[in-house]
């Protein structure tokens, strides 16, 4: 049952993490530095959508790391509908 | 370097991309695949970075700034839920050995071949845009990498004075034919394809990064020195995403990439169709995004060298990749860019012709030539051709139709306008793909009306404004509406102001595909087929052990049949082997001639499926196994079911017949029971009878004697034989009881030994001399003096003869009865036979006289005058004997009864060995 758990937490990790991209990617937030500013010699806007870009890329990589635990999960998340 | 130099090293490139291409087949075929790790798999997802990327984003990055980025990170986004959609989408794709998005589709929606056929038609018509795209980039190209090597300008000189990008499409048509097209291909990848897709990611990977560094590093000094130049130069505006213009089309974009990751048909294809292992998804998932960050890196700031190399002159900012570096005099530099922009556009072009050509072939072409019967999948002929031959065609013609897009209608777009239509076109398929997989009640119908809706509203509001301002199409069309109607205006439908282009066609177009299919899908009810698929689908998990769907006709086809089918389809080679690894992997070993189990028919729907598509291949098996497609395992368990009752109900059946039989029998039982038993009745009656005959008789003549005084001497002699007389009747009828009873009982004790018959037939004839004579009836004897021995008890014979004769004295005619006594030797003993000349005895009664109380009523004989035990005696004294007793009647009136008695063998050993010596 700890696979299950496990395994249904990481969906909910990667959804989280979805939302948290789109909410980065559209307006209401990135108005905020959508401006023609320079910082530490770079664009904003430049930096701030490469710098969040990076981290969903980071927080993906991590996400996707096979663990001993989830391994072990893996037929548990299969019959929960999830494969890992 | 004039225009030849760069067309041969152009075609060099290709060269190599083929041989690329050539070596991974050769080592896939080896079984050392290039392709089986997740960089190669990744490199080939890259395939989404087309010339658009390598040049259109450049040009839109000059032009509006970093709205350029939500092409990349809506894929991205798509890419944080691959555990969500892509696993399911891959190992969907593995189960039901998908070969496309139209596929894919089709298969979720109860296989249907009308709906597989609409989505061919519409990434046919929503890619034709995208190639071009394609086309015309590399034309542009070349025409600006020629016309700075050659000031004379591009089209100077030998086949260039033709239409480049008429060339560049037919050599691109040619590879195309050549990497994807080379076999029919059942169960593996296209590993070769595959291999050199990721060679072209490599390539315009590092051409772009080159560009990059030598403007950011070569001609500046740093990012930091770059942007400030560009500030200075007041390009500051391009350092944003939407300066004043909202986020509208950000918005749309990014909604668009990301269902575009999923729904282009070249993407969905290098994912998820030509994935070799889900676990490469774990690497590919950070390492694709990573890819176009890092691509991406770059943009910008060439973007802005370029606007400031070229302020206030009329340069396509498309094509700074290639203008910069020229300017700069990078001749070297300028053509490894002009090649990477060469790899983006080729990768992009071969990898949706291939899939657009897949599709074409399976949903469109071989349905419809098998609906119109003009290919019979059920005879003899090697149909590999024909569907390479299709698959060919095909690929020529998708390429032709973007080299006419690209002439007529794209002159007057950019690069990314024109890849964005595309791109909203693609995404049409986005709520039927995503639904499909999550929402098992969407049904076919759903489907094919959202989709027909959405692709409508896509033409009219994308496709033919686009014609419009090619000239095709009045352009009042756009300005005033169809007819002047202006609700109807293409970029402003029912007076929808206020959007860009693409977001109010992206806004009309998914109002209505997801409209419809929410509504019709709720509305109407699905099929059994569709029901079952959608649960493969949906419940992809669950299912991927254990349950599949499964066909019904167990019986009807055999394996020889089928591998010929698959065989004609893959190539007979191929087929055995797949044939031998499916026996192999299930343990079982097939014979041509056996009838194909429900496994293997899977089995070779899978295997078809993989070179002609689910719905076709479905059709297919169908064709060959002759009872019908119902299949599916729910629809294969109602069946099961069904015929597990029709089994039960047949036992049923045979139940109740033997229990009719068995009621019959007893039926037949119980009236015999009933005969014997009013038989023994009978009996009773007429053994109490002829006991109390001479009972009575004795007690009268008893009380006569010792009561009455005047009776004569005479007399009482008379009386007393009387009374002896019948005392002797009732002690024979007794007696013959109690030998019945003992016979039957076993009981009784029997004296076998070598016999006389002519002795005992004498002996039979002297007791029953009196009786004979008294009747004055006729003897003829004829027993042969030295007969051979019988085995037998003697007294017993005695008895057997004398009831017979006493039974032909009884019956024969009176007067002149006639009695006839013959035994003659026969095959395997003495035949005997005691014949009179009655009335005989009919056919009915000939097997009931030898059955104990059972008397007949024979001739004139009123009353039967014996016991009724007779001949059910010498029944079981001649059935001891080992000998048989039967009757028959003789011409002319009579019975005639016979028995047979065996041979005394140690007599006739004895004989025989007398006669020797």
């Amino acid at each position: 049952m700890a696979g299950m758990k496990r395994a249904g937490r990481k969906t909910e990790w990667s959804v989280t993490l979805f939302c948290f991209g789109l909410l980065a990617f559209t307006p209401p937030i990135m108005t905020m530095f959508d401006r023609p500013v320079m910082v530490l010699g770079l664009p904003l806007m430049y930096l701030v959508m490469f710098g969040v870009w990076a981290a969903v890329i980071l927080a993906i990589g991590v996400g996707a790391r096979r663990s001993r635990l989830s391994d072990s999960a893996d037929e548990a998340g299969l019959k929960d509908g999830e494969p890992w | 370097m004039v225009g030849w130099q760069v067309g041969l090293v152009s075609l060099a490139y290709l060269g190599l991309l083929f041989a690329i291409a050539y070596y991974g087949d050769k080592r896939a075929e080896s079984g050392r695949s290039l392709t089986q790790n997740p960089y190669i798999y990744t490199l080939s997802i890259a395939v989404f970075c087309t010339s658009w990327t390598f040049y259109g984003s450049v040009g839109r990055a000059a032009t509006t700034g970093l709205d350029f980025l939500p092409i990349y990170i809506g894929p991205t986004l798509v890419f944080v839920v691959w555990s969500v959609i892509w696993v399911k989408i891959i190992r969907i794709c593995k189960v039901n050995r998908i070969t496309s998005i139209a596929d894919f589709i089709s298969s979720r929606y109860g296989k249907s071949a009308i709906l597989g056929g609409l989505v061919t038609v519409i990434a046919v018509i929503g890619i034709t845009p995208y190639i071009s795209l394609q086309l015309k980039s590399i034309a542009e190209s070349f025409t600006i990498i020629v016309d700075y090597s050659n000031p004379r300008g591009a089209g100077g000189e030998g086949i260039f004075a033709f239409d480049t990008t008429l060339v560049v499409a037919l050599v691109l048509a040619m590879f195309s034919i050549l990497f994807g097209t080379r076999h029919i291909d059942a169960s593996e990848h296209h590993e070769g394809l595959v291999s050199a897709i990721a060679f072209e990611s490599i390539v315009k990977l590092f051409a772009f990064l080159a560009v990059g560094f030598f403007v950011t590093f070569g001609l500046h000094d740093g990012f930091t020195d770059l942007f400030g130049k560009a500030e200075a130069a007041g390009l500051s505006h391009l350092f944003t995403v939407a300066h004043d213009r909202g986020y509208g089309q950000w918005m749309t974009m990014t909604l668009l990439s990301m269902a575009a990751i999923i729904c282009l048909p070249r993407q969905f294809y290098i994912t998820a169709v030509e994935n070799a292992d889900e676990q490469h998804l774990r690497k590919a998932v950070w390492l694709f995004p990573l890819y176009l960050l890092v691509i991406n890196v770059f943009v910008l700031p060439i973007a802005l060298t370029g606007a400031m190399a070229f302020a206030g002159q009329d340069a396509n900012a498309d094509m700074y990749m290639l203008t910069v570096p020229i300017r700069h005099d990078q001749g070297a530099l300028a053509l490894f860019a002009f090649i990477g922009g060469l790899s983006a556009a080729t990768s992009m072009v071969i990898v949706a012709a291939i899939a657009l050509s897949t599709m074409v072939c399976n949903n469109l072409v071989m349905p419809l030539l098998l609906r119109w019967k003009i290919v019979d999948a059920g005879e003899g002929s090697d149909l590999s051709m024909l569907l390479l031959t299709i698959r060919r065609a095909s690929i020529v013609l998708i390429l032709i139709l973007g080299y006419g897009y690209f002439r007529f209608a794209s002159e007057s777009y950019s690069l990314v306008t024109i890849g964005l239509v595309s791109f909203a076109a693609a995404a049409q398929f986005a709520p039927a793909i995503i639904g499909g997989i999550f929402w098992k009640g969407a049904t076919y119908r759903g489907a094919l009306v959202g989709l027909s809706m959405g692709f409508l509203v896509w033409i009219y509001t994308l496709l033919l404004p686009s014609f419009a301002q090619s000239g095709w199409l009045p352009i009042s069309f756009i300005q005033q509406g169809p007819w002047g109607i202006s609700l109807l205006r293409p970029y402003a439908l029912f007076g929808l102001e206020g959007f860009d282009h693409l977001s109010h066609a992206l806004f009309w177009s998914m109002l209505a595909n997801i409209g419809c299919y929410a509504l019709v899908s709720l509305r109407f009810a699905a099929g059994t087929l569709e029901r079952i698929q959608a649960a493969l689908f949906v419940d992809v998990f669950l299912h991927t052990e254990g349950m599949r769907d499964s066909w019904t006709q167990d019986g009807s086809a055999t394996v020889g049949d089928l591998e010929e089918l698959v065989g004609r389809f893959v190539g007979k080679q191929r087929a055995t082997s797949a044939f031998h690894t499916f026996a192999r992997d299930q343990g079982v070993t097939l014979r041509r001639n056996q009838t194909a189990d429900r496994a293997l028919l899977n089995h070779v729907e899978r295997l078809l499926a993989g070179a002609v598509g689910s719905a076709t291949a479905r059709v297919m098996v169908g064709s060959v196994v002759k009872g019908g497609i119902v299949g599916l395992d729910d629809m294969y368990q109602i069946l099961d079911e069904t015929s597990q009752a029709i089994q039960y109900s047949r036992m049923l059946e045979a139940k109740s017949n033997e229990l009719e039989d068995t009621t019959k029998q007893l039926q037949a039982a119980n009236e015999r029971l009933k005969e014997l038993d009013s038989l023994k009745d009978d009996f009773l009656s007429t053994i109490s009878h002829e006991l109390r005959t001479p009972l009575t008789s004795i007690r009268a003549f008893t009380e006569i004697l010792s009561n009455e005084a005047g009776v004569t001497a005479q007399e009482r002699r008379h009386f007393m034989a009387v009374i002896a007389k019948e005392s002797e009747r009732l002690t024979r009828l007794i007696d013959q009881i109690l030998d019945l009873a003992k016979m039957e009982a076993g009981q009784l004790d029997w004296s076998m030994a070598g016999v006389d018959l002519r002795g005992a037939v004498d002996e039979a004839l002297g007791a029953m001399d009196g009786l004979v004579k008294e009747r004055a009836i006729r003897l003829e004897v004829d027993v042969p003096a030295h007969l051979p021995m019988v085995r037998a008890d003697r007294d017993r014979l005695v008895q057997v003869v004398i009831n017979l004769l006493s039974n032909a004295v009884k019956f024969c005619r009176s007067p002149g009865g006639l009695i006839q006594v013959r035994a003659a030797p026969a095959a395997d003993g003495l035949l005997v036979s005691i014949t009179d000349n009655g009335d005989g005895i009919r056919a009915e009664d000939r097997d009931r006289i030898f059955e104990k109380f059972h008397q007949l009523y024979r001739g004139s004989a009123a009353q039967p005058s014996g016991t009724g035990l007779g001949l059910a005696i010498c029944r079981q004294i001649v059935s001891f004997f080992g000998g048989e007793i039967w009757v028959e009647n003789r011409d002319g009136g009579g019975a005639c009864f016979s028995f047979t008695l065996p041979y005394d063998r140690v007599q006739e050993v004895v004989g025989r060995v007398g006669a020797m010596t």
